[in-house]
């Protein structure tokens, strides 16, 4: 189930809220909400239930396993073994296919092995139980003995299928004891709506705009416009389930941390992926990056683990050529800015560096967006006015007629999205909060705007078949 | 205060939603219903199986009949469509050019001369032709070189090529053409219309201001190419004067012909065979108002609705009857004039396969297969005054099957002793089209 579904809107929220506020101890809260994520889950693809629930059991096991084990030996080995078979599950629906096949075509074997469909958010809840383990390893958190604990940490259904990538050790008490004030209730729903609102009127609309693109290599603005309108989607994409997610995990009591901080206007790469997804770099800067040396053992150290680091971010959001050259590309340009382009980054100006991140996140969308390589090149040269024609070079042309067409349509929409993309909305409400006084104001125009928005999602929901979540399989 | 207030509009929304998703299963209509509208069968409850539930179709099926079955959802998806159009700075022309279904178009039909070879004298010439005045007989010699061009003429001389064809889509389509008029017995003529779409025929009819007319060498170089017994009808020609003139001869919000422009191009091809033809004057009439077709439900941008459209129904002018026909023999009764119906569909009840036959209670001593698309819906009543039956068939996958036919147009014409053949389709399914080159070409024999 997807938060932006009818379904989910008029039927499980509604029914899910009814019956968690009817309990009042959070014994019984948390079986209602154990059962709601499972409800949540299986809607979709039940057999999958087993799938999150056989990790669960895993980390569950192996963390009392090591825990109890007394020797340093036993408790590592049985710790590393906890750690391989709680991925297996990922490895095999999300990995096997890609490198069995990379495999066979090195031997030019002409075998295809079929990927197994992948369960639905399947790398989040890995990630969170693996969290778990490691932090349990390390005596940052208490081991859980409760298995129907656990089991709802890992499958808590506002996170549950596009995160963020919640650790336990932030809910770690939130799980055992709770409460939702009057004033969680109503900011957690509003930031629900926020996110609703920018999935289902801005990132669906963009995603329209994109499949009516002509190939972005049909001529400079075509390969520009399809960069920038793909940057904005999967950002308003994204965000908006992160909003979502926040906002119903406060209302049921959960303090989720933030995932996005307007990453486009960040000064150099780094600070970008500093506000975009924010809870899988600090899981791989904790889980990987550290335990791998970090940035204490030299230059050249440093630099192998960030390209490390880098490559399995870009395999975690798919198992395909593209998503680790674009791991690759951000591992090598934060390399840069670490090393030899550090000085150069603190001098320039902040415009111009808002500038320069932007061109790089902008190419760094074109690998992400292009699976296929020859289509991806193709892009990135017609963004630099090249294209190839009977193997000759020539000019792509500055605009062609279906790229004018969709901005003839869309008109003004990339602009408004990207406007909303800054953090111009929230700067307006403080300046009507404080230097204005319009308290009263700013929280009426607020309210206004978000039923009417929710209202216009509900119509669009209704009227539009047109609503994918991109994170959706990660 | 305001942290209540707050608390209270939210929950408010919980509730509401919670309400309506409430009213939805309990009173929403639960079994599948076709929608004129969306011209698709909006889906009901689903079936709740094991099955369904473990390969995850009851998610998408469930989804579907929430969205289906909401609540004045045609208002609400107006609604919708209204603000997502407000960024829109396309033309009401534009608009109208989008394809209202499934269509088929050759990839040169852009072709674009805006300094074309066309007299400027003779575009001029037509330009200041009063309305009422006569068609003026183009004869439009065979083109030169290996295509031909159906035209739009501007009033500043110059011409627009619409559609261009390249001698080798002509060719196959004689050659199918052919095929069909060898199945009819001696004296039977085929005669062929592939008619210009809502889409192309407002180009001029919407456009008198600046358009001159039109002109098309298709038809010459396609009946150049034709065996004797074949007749190609320029819809081009028929229709010129009466659209110069500002008739209502096709919908401006559906890609479809009007009842009156479908009844010129029957009268035409009639008096070419000799018919003294029944006046349309003579036939009783009924309006639809508010018509809203296929090029509007496409997108349904609100600014189409400036365009509104009315259906002129013509009824037989004997009581007739219609029939679904397989194996050659009638099956189940079908409607000639389905007076529940408030769009296109008020034809016939819409195509229905595989084929169908019209009876107009005349006796005739002739008989006629009629090969369209559903272009041929609206026109097949005017043809009743002429034969004792009025076969028709169309060939589209959705409506036809060669098993439900059970056998090809060669045994149709021999066993039901068909005299003369139409062929009556859109622009989309002419020349170059799957339709015409592979649909029809398979099922002669």
């Amino acid at each position: 189930m997807v938060f932006s579904s009818l379904t989910f809107l008029l039927l499980f929220l509604p029914a899910m809220l009814a019956a968690y506020f009817a309990c009042r101890s959070i014994r019984l809260r948390n079986a209602v909400l154990l059962i709601g994520s499972l409800i949540f889950y299986a809607w979709g693809e039940p057999v999958f239930v087993l799938v999150m629930a056989f990790v669960t059991l895993v980390v569950y096991s192996g963390t009392l396993a090591f825990s109890s084990a007394k020797k340093t030996g036993t408790k590592r080995f049985l710790f590393a073994l906890t750690l391989i078979v709680s991925l297996t599950a990922l490895l095999y629906f999300k990995y096997a296919a890609f490198f069995v096949n990379q495999i066979f075509s090195l031997f030019g074997s002409s075998y295809v092995m079929q990927a197994p469909r992948l369960p639905i958010g399947i790398s989040f809840f890995t990630f969170q139980a693996i969290s778990y383990a490691v932090d349990a390893y390390r005596g940052k958190v208490r081991v859980q003995k409760n298995f129907a604990r656990l089991l709802l940490y890992v499958s808590c259904f506002p996170q549950l299928i596009a995160g963020p990538i919640v650790q336990y050790a932030d809910i770690e008490f939130e799980l055992a004891e709770r409460q939702t004030t009057l004033d969680d209730f109503s900011a957690g729903m509003r930031r629900f709506a926020i996110g609703l609102c920018k999935k289902v009127l801005v990132a669906n609309m963009l995603g329209e705009m994109l499949s009516s693109m002509p190939d972005a290599g049909a001529s400079v603005s075509a390969g520009w416009l399809t960069a920038i309108i793909f940057a904005l989607q999967i950002y308003f994409d994204f965000s908006a389930y992160s909003d979502m997610a926040i906002g119903l995990g406060r209302v049921l009591g959960f303090r989720y941390q933030e995932n996005f901080r307007y990453p486009y206007i960040t000064s150099s790469v780094s600070e970008f992926w500093r506000r975009w997804h924010i809870s899988l770099g600090q899981f791989f800067r904790e889980y990987v990056y550290f335990p791998l040396g970090g940035s204490r053992k030299g230059a050249r150290r440093t630099t192998l683990n960030l390209l490390i680091v880098w490559s399995l971010t870009g395999l975690w959001h798919g198992a395909n050529w593209n998503f680790v050259l674009w791991g690759l590309y951000y591992g090598i340009l934060i390399a840069l800015e670490h090393g030899m382009l550090r000085y150069v980054v603190k001098r320039t100006p902040k415009p111009l560096g808002i500038l320069l991140t932007l061109v790089a996140v902008l190419v760094g969308w074109v690998l992400f967006y292009q699976t296929d390589l020859t289509a991806c090149a193709r892009q990135l040269l017609a963004m630099l006015g090249i294209a190839r024609q009977n193997g000759a070079v020539a000019f792509a042309g500055w605009m062609d007629a279906q790229t004018l067409q969709v901005l003839r349509t869309y008109t003004v929409f990339p602009l408004v999205a990207g406007a909303l993309s800054l953090p111009i909305l929230p700067a307006l409400e403080r300046a009507l909060r404080q230097r204005f006084r319009l308290q009263k104001t700013a929280q009426l125009l607020s309210v206004v705007l978000l039923t009417i928005g929710v209202v216009l999602s509900i119509m669009n929901l209704v009227s539009d078949s047109y609503n994918p979540f991109l994170y959706f399989r990660f | 205060m305001r942290r209540k207030l707050s608390f209270l509009v939210t929950l408010w929304w919980v509730i509401l939603c919670g309400v309506i998703g409430i009213c939805m299963l309990l009173f929403a209509n639960r079994t599948p219903a076709l929608s004129e509208q969306e011209n698709r069968t909006l889906s009901g409850m689903p079936r709740f199986s094991w099955e369904a539930m473990k390969n995850g179709e009851i998610s998408e099926s469930f989804e579907s009949f929430l969205t289906d079955q909401f609540f004045l959802r045609s208002a609400v998806v107006d609604g919708a469509n209204t603000v997502r159009h407000l960024f829109s700075a396309l033309t009401v022309d534009e608009l109208l050019n989008v394809d209202g279904e499934e269509v088929f178009v050759p990839d040169n039909q852009v072709a674009k001369e805006p300094e074309a070879v066309a007299s400027a004298e003779e575009a001029t010439q037509t330009a200041e032709q009063e309305p009422t005045q006569q068609t003026q007989t183009n004869a439009p010699a065979v083109a030169a070189g290996d295509s031909t061009s159906i035209w739009l003429n501007h009033k500043d001389g110059t011409k627009t090529a619409l559609f261009t064809y390249d001698k080798t889509d002509l060719e196959k389509a004689a050659s199918v053409l052919n095929r069909y008029a060898a199945l009819l017995p001696v004296g039977g003529k085929l005669h062929v219309m592939l008619a210009p779409r809502a889409q192309t025929a407002n180009k001029l009819a919407l456009h008198l201001d600046s358009e001159s007319g039109w002109t098309s060498e298709v038809e010459a170089s396609l009946q150049s190419l034709v065996s004797k017994n074949v007749v190609v009808h320029s819809a081009y020609d028929i229709l010129q004067n009466d659209m110069l003139g500002g008739d209502y001869l096709y919908f401006r919000t559906d890609h479809h012909w009007t009842a009156r422009g479908a009844y010129l191009i029957a009268d035409s091809m009639l008096k070419s065979d000799g018919y003294q033809t029944v006046p349309l004057a003579d036939y009783k009439e009924k309006t639809i108002e508010g018509y809203l077709g296929s090029i509007y439900l496409h997108g349904r941008n609100a600014k189409l609705k400036e365009l509104v459209d009315t259906i002129e129904v013509f009824y037989p002018l004997l009581p007739a009857q219609s029939f679904r026909v397989s194996n050659a023999y009638k099956k189940n009764e079908l409607p000639v004039i389905d007076e529940t119906q408030k769009n296109y569909l008020v034809f016939l009840g819409g195509t229905v396969g595989p084929y169908r036959v019209l009876d107009g209670g005349y006796h005739t001593g002739r008989t006629m297969l009629m090969v369209c698309d559903s272009f041929g819906n609206s026109i097949a009543p005017f043809f009743l005054p002429y034969y004792d039956d009025v076969y028709m068939v169309d060939f589209r996958d959705e409506y036809y099957t060669r098993d439900e036919a059970r056998g090809s147009v060669k045994d149709y014409v021999r066993r039901l002793g068909i005299d003369d053949i139409y062929i009556v389709l859109s622009e989309s399914n002419g020349v170059g089209s799957l339709y015409l080159n592979q649909l029809m070409a398979m099922n002669v024999d």
